[in-house]
């Protein structure tokens, strides 16, 4: 991998790579599914109850890796750092919220239960540095993973350049131009995950209308417009019916605002605009956020995350953190206060904040022998691959 | 010699004298095809070569007139900046497109053009960059006239497509193609083993050919790649951009068509040879079957004569007695005794030869055996018919022991033979010698005879079979070639040295043995 590599540490799982190592040692109690549905992993079993609150009973095989049992008072510490209280039962634990505005749907998953450095996961920490992260396996197990070493390379080309040299054996987020070198090489192989990520066009909702922004989504369905943007590499949308709308009566020339990676879908947008086309700006980084944040910009190509959806439309709601297009939908609000997620999509399809253009896919380049790894919780299951002799 | 080793023999003078020389041929006339075999695969991969350098060099060339094209029509349009960069939607390979001024800040400017280029490229001339990596692909910054004075328009033309066009080239099942840039840097490569190198700007084995080659040096058709392959390679230069291109192929699979056809003709050559030989054999196995066939019923022929002769000659004696015995005269009686004793004798020794043709010497129960006191021992049987005849018989033995190995019955026999024919060809009142002399590996028992000697011109047919001119007696001629077998038995010889009216000296030599045995 590139870029700096951040002590290991307990934070919610987040876009750094020792977060991803996080996931090889620590283990929540559940994770959010597709549909919103809680998935037990430290749990042997969660309940998501109509107080919105969690009960989940605890996995009697759990331990840390000193071996010793995860008790009721691992989880409520470990909760507690994250505005979540726990309350013994029988033999479950009531998890309930002290922030009633955010679903515990989205509060719970990203909390790792611990004591103190010690994790439940497959791995723990053997070593690391501002270089490299070591995890070693737990327990050995033969044809599997034994140990792992996060590098931290400079760069993403030299990362790959490694990769291909074989000094490393797994490269995620790769580009999907490179591939063709990998082509030809038997030791390394192709992986495609789904990715959190979408390709989008985003509106400031202050300058254009309902209906002008129904327009732009309908009109940006073009599929030349994705081809021109990213070629072939990004799947489109699950699109909903066509809407007919004169939405571009009264609308002027529109400016689109990109970071320099974005250009060329920048270029492509402005294209698709035709004569309602206006002035491209690319901007680096620093800038473009304070264009946002000035809401300086009429349409912005960007990649936020959209997985879980759950998570997507919270970014919707009025004043939220993460709602930094300054969006605000009473419906939406409402749907969100009522954690009716399907509604709340519903009142953002037909009021849209953004158009989404197509959904890249996560590209990573493995040692061939590596196998049985699943597409969903991929770092997480490392303890799971199994290599081929 | 035995039959099975004279057949042998003959069909290896078939392979020596008809296969050989053939087997000769085919084997310069495959070199030739191996060689000739090696030189076209490196004509092919020198084509393959020249190609993709005529492609990419055409690439190349249709990327800057494309530029030179783009820039003639929006290059002095005053919304030139926007089309420019609209048009990289629709030609990505000639990467970021831009208006060049000399107020352009630096960021905007070529990064790989030298400030004299700029100059040149403001003043309206078009200019071109080394080629370089970036974004792990080869690129090269151009500039062409935009059609106002003062103003170039000016792209970092993305060469990917070239990385591309090499990587797509395969020659057989593990040829590939390396494209280098004027320095030796690997720039694109075939093998995907290679790969890591063009990101890492690492040298491979073939980086000082691919730079001797931009320099005009011309590179080897025949190298060791990284891993210490032999490779057969074919190069071409694009001077204009300094890349080299190499096609290589592993010598072993680019000499497989010349490689199978020499193990075809070579295996054919050898089923010829083995089938020359086997025939040769059986034919030879044949003929000497009836040469054997024939040999045999002219030796039993000859046998017949020698026995209807001397048996017809003894019962011709016989009848002689038995008419003599018929008078009833009891003053023959002693005669008629000492006459049937006589012919009693010699019917025994005429037996005697013939069962000496009958015993084989068997190796492996050989015994030592010391010649001079043989020879003394063959002196004594020999004594009593030495008397009868007047002849001496003396023994001259050697100054030290002469020990051999052999079957004493047979060896005495051959002595006997040797020292009986010297007796009957002595005159009365000479003597026969029995010389032990040791030359060598070899002790032998020379006869010496003070006879009238043998004519020359029987002395090379002297131990055939059957060839004694004797009569007198029981002769078949059977003697002297049973010494011979005998003395080849025992990895021996027997020779004879004759002077006409002097004598003869017959020689049994037999191996030394190297020191004197010891008898548990």
């Amino acid at each position: 991998m590139s870029g700096r590599l951040d002590p290991i540490d307990l934070k919610p799982a987040g876009e750094n790579w020792a977060s991803r190592a996080a996931e090889l040692v620590f283990e929540p109690l559940v994770v959010l599914g597709n549909a919103g549905e809680l998935i037990p992993v430290l749990a042997a079993r969660a309940e998501l109850l109509p107080s919105r609150a969690v009960r989940v009973w605890l996995r009697t095989d759990a331990t840390f890796s000193d071996n010793s049992q995860v008790t009721f008072e691992d989880v409520a510490r470990s909760l507690a750092g994250h505005h979540l209280r726990a309350t013994k039962e029988d033999s479950s634990i009531l998890i309930e919220p002290d922030d009633a505005a955010t679903p515990i749907e989205l509060q719970l998953p990203p909390v790792y239960i611990h004591r103190a450095e010690l994790g439940t996961g497959g791995f723990m920490l053997a070593e690391q540095d501002q270089s490299h992260i070591v995890l070693r396996r737990r327990v050995p197990s033969p044809g599997r993973i034994a140990s792992v070493s996060f590098i931290a390379y400079k760069s993403p080309q030299e990362a790959f350049a490694h990769t291909l040299k074989g000094d490393a054996d797994l490269l995620p987020d790769v580009d999907p131009r490179w591939l063709e070198f990998i082509e030809g090489v038997a030791r390394l192989r192709v992986m495609r995950t789904p990715s959190p990520y979408a390709n989008v066009v985003a509106f400031n909702v202050s300058r254009l209308s309902r209906e002008e922004r129904i327009w732009l989504v309908e009109l940006f369905r073009s599929d030349e417009m994705r081809k021109l943007a990213f070629g072939d590499d990004c799947a489109p949308p699950e699109q909903g019916p066509e809407r007919k709308t004169d939405g571009a009566g009264g609308m002027t020339r529109l400016d689109v605002l990109a970071v320099p990676i974005f250009e060329r879908f920048a270029l492509a947008i402005r294209r698709t605009l035709g004569e309602r086309g206006g002035a491209v700006r690319i901007q680096p980084q620093r800038e473009f956020f304070n264009a946002i944040k000035a809401r300086e910009f009429d349409l912005v190509a960007a990649r936020p995350r959209i997985w879980p959806p759950i998570m997507a439309v919270q970014s919707s709601r009025t004043g939220a953190p993460t709602n930094v297009l300054g969006y605000s939908n009473p419906l939406v609000d409402a749907a969100l206060d009522a954690q009716n997620w399907a509604a709340a999509q519903r009142a953002l399809d037909d009021d849209p904040p953004a158009a989404v253009i197509c959904k890249p896919e996560a590209i990573i380049v493995m040692d061939s022998r590596i196998k049985n790894v699943p597409n969903l919780r991929f770092w997480a299951s490392v303890a799971q691959w199994e290599v081929r002799q | 010699m035995t039959r099975k080793r004279i057949a042998v023999l003959l069909a290896v003078l078939v392979v020596l004298c008809g296969v050989l020389p053939v087997v000769l041929l085919a084997g310069a006339s495959l070199e030739v095809l191996q060689r000739r075999g090696e030189r076209a695969s490196k004509e092919a991969l020198e084509a393959v070569a020249t190609q993709a350098a005529a492609r990419i060099s055409a690439y190349v060339a249709q990327q800057l007139e494309m530029l030179r094209t783009l820039a003639m029509a929006v290059g002095s349009e005053a919304d030139a900046e926007r089309r420019l960069r609209d048009a990289n939607l629709d030609a990505p390979s000639l990467g970021r497109l831009r208006i060049v001024t000399g107020d352009s800040p630096s960021a905007d400017l070529p990064r790989n053009l030298t400030p004299g280029q700029r100059e040149k490229a403001l003043a309206g001339e078009e200019v071109v960059s080394p080629t370089y990596v970036v974004d792990l692909a080869p690129a090269m910054d151009a500039c062409v006239p935009s059609g106002v004075a003062g103003r170039a328009v000016c792209a970092t033309l993305d060469l990917l497509e070239l990385q591309r066009q090499v990587q797509r080239i395969r020659i057989g099942a593990q040829g590939y193609a390396l494209a280098f840039d004027r320095s030796g840097r690997l720039l694109a490569a075939g093998d995907g083993a290679l790969r890591a190198a063009v990101l890492a700007g690492d040298p491979i084995a073939e980086s000082a050919a691919a730079a001797g080659l931009a320099k005009g040096t011309p590179a080897p058709q025949r190298l060791r790649n990284r891993e210490g392959s032999d490779m057969l390679a074919g190069w071409a230069a694009l001077p204009d951009l300094g890349w080299s291109i190499a096609v290589e192929q592993p010598a072993h699979e680019a000499l497989r068509g010349a490689r199978d056809a020499l193990l075809v003709l070579g295996l054919g050559a050898l089923a010829t040879l083995l089938l020359s030989v086997s025939l040769g054999y059986v034919q030879a196995r044949k003929m000497l079957v009836a040469l054997e066939l024939e040999e045999r019923f002219r030796t039993a022929g000859q046998l017949a004569a020698g026995i209807t002769h001397d048996l017809g000659h003894r019962l011709t004696i016989l009848q002689q007695i038995e008419q003599l015995a018929a008078t009833g005269d009891p003053d023959y009686m002693p005669r008629i005794k000492d006459s049937l004793a006589a012919e009693v004798s010699t019917i025994r020794r005429f037996v005697a030869d013939f069962s000496d043709l009958t015993r084989e010497a068997d190796p492996a129960e050989f015994l030592p055996l010391e010649l001079n006191a043989f020879a003394s021992s063959v002196q004594g049987n020999a004594r009593a018919y030495a008397a009868e005849t007047g002849v001496q018989v003396e023994v001259e033995p050697s100054p030290s022991e002469a020990w051999v190995r052999g079957d004493r019955f047979l060896l005495e026999r051959a002595a006997l033979n040797l020292t009986r024919n010297a007796i009957e060809a002595s005159p009365p009142g000479s003597r026969v010698r029995l010389r032990v002399v040791r030359e060598g590996s070899m002790a032998a028992l020379q006869v010496e005879d003070q006879g009238q000697g043998i004519a020359a011109n029987r002395l090379p047919a002297l131990f055939e079979s059957f060839s004694s001119t004797k009569r007198t007696g029981a002769h078949v001629g059977m003697g002297l070639p049973n010494v011979r077998r005998i003395a080849v038995a025992h990895d021996g010889t027997v020779s004879v040295k004759s002077t006409v009216g002097a004598g003869s000296v017959f020689t049994l030599a037999l191996p030394v043995q190297s020191s004197s045995p010891s008898f548990s």
